[in-house]
């Protein structure tokens, strides 16, 4: 019976241990696969990721049928640069840096079809049902601020508003230091604050 | 407890953020990961191995080239006639045939043998006639040897009298 006790103590103390190592083994062993050319280890492997991904393309493009394509073109993207990626980092940050410098291509892209309508000799467009919902119009609000601000700033604005990212995943997404990331998330939150300024509810110092 | 200023403007900026997005539905997301899927099918085979394109390799290559060609004799340093030399038994070889082909490698021959004397002819080697003074008696340029008699001279005046248009004086 106290053998059974001491196993019992020993399997406890194990638990904890194996319950850590799994997703990494786990991780490598679906990064191997897929390498592999198997898809459902991708699929696997990308899957808790997906809606932080499609979140960022639909930031970008505002469009969900575009957004899912920008999400299966920067999935393609991090397919083709999986053997960098060393398992037991952030697959998060790795997948998010593929997708903001996706969002560049699209917001810009978007912006540039924005301007063309802006100026087309085409009657102004009315008002639709899609218009009207609140979601939208904000979103296209958001979109434009984040299209007018410096790259870097949009992208880590993007990855702490949208991703809520930490600090040290920003900073790996972006390629620089935790510092950096700090500095940048603090100079793009005051960008966008001025940009949206009319959009933000009321804080409670200027209420006073 | 509050908020920091930035924290606080974070909140709301977040806020907005959120409201001004709508979560994709369990369809997309399945469409989402289906297409995941397909992405490794979707890629096409790669021709070259991946190693080819490491910096290491780089400068492996990099390396072995410079040691070839510094390990190589120099190309300048053979003869050219030695080379020409080379040339012709190999002609000589393959046109042994027939008489046309022969004519041809004669010709080729010539050819040669002209080029060597050219090279020779650069090179200063055996060219007495390359001097300044022999090359201008070669080429008939006049020579200054001492006045002409006057019966000469009154000769050539009578004989181009004609072509001068002027009268020949036998007084003058």
């Amino acid at each position: 019976m106290s053998t059974v006790a001491a196993l019992q103590l020993d399997l406890a103390k194990l638990l904890p241990v194996c319950e850590k190592a799994a997703p990494v083994s786990t991780e490598h062993e679906l990064v191997a696969r897929a390498l592999k050319g198997d898809g459902r280890a991708f699929a696997t492997l990308v899957e808790p990721h997906l809606p932080l991904l499609y979140r960022i393309a639909l930031r970008a493009c505002g469009n969900r049928a575009l957004a899912e394509d920008a999400v299966q073109e920067a999935l393609a993207l991090a397919y083709k640069r999986l053997d960098r990626y060393q398992p037991g980092t952030s697959l998060k940050s790795y997948l998010a840096a593929i997708a903001v410098r996706k969002a560049q291509t699209l917001l810009r892209s978007e912006r540039r079809r924005r301007a063309r309508e802006h100026t087309s000799d085409a009657p102004e467009r009315i008002a639709g049902p899609a218009d009207l919902v609140s979601a939208e119009r904000l979103g296209v609000k958001v979109r434009d601020a984040l299209a007018q601000m410096p790259k870097k700033r949009r992208q880590v604005a993007m990855l702490r508003l949208d991703g809520g990212m930490s600090y040290a995943e920003i900073a790996e997404a972006v390629g620089t230091t935790e510092g950096s990331a700090r500095v940048l998330v603090h100079l793009a939150l005051k960008d966008l604050r001025e940009r949206l300024a009319d959009f933000l509810p009321e804080s409670e110092i200027e209420e006073k | 407890m509050s908020l920091q200023p930035d924290n606080r403007d974070e909140e709301r900026l977040r806020a907005l953020f959120d409201g001004s997005y709508e979560p994709p539905s369990e369809a997309v997301l399945t469409r989402l990961k289906a297409r995941a899927a397909d992405v490794p099918s979707m890629r096409p085979a790669r021709f070259w191995p991946g190693w080819i394109w490491a910096p290491g390799f780089a400068g492996v290559a990099l390396a072995a080239t410079v040691a070839v060609f510094a390990l190589t004799p120099e190309s300048s340093s053979i003869p050219k006639t030695a080379a020409v030399a080379g040339v012709v038994p190999a002609v000589r070889v393959a046109t042994s045939g027939g008489s046309t082909l022969q004519a041809g490698g004669a010709a080729v021959e010539g050819a040669a043998d002209e080029l060597a004397l050219h090279d020779a002819t650069l090179a200063g080697i055996d060219t007495d006639w390359a001097s300044p003074a022999a090359s201008d008696s070669e080429l008939g340029t006049d020579v200054f040897d001492g006045v002409p008699p006057d019966a000469d001279l009154d000769a050539w005046m009578y004989a181009t009298a004609e072509l001068l248009d002027t009268a020949y004086d036998e007084e003058w």
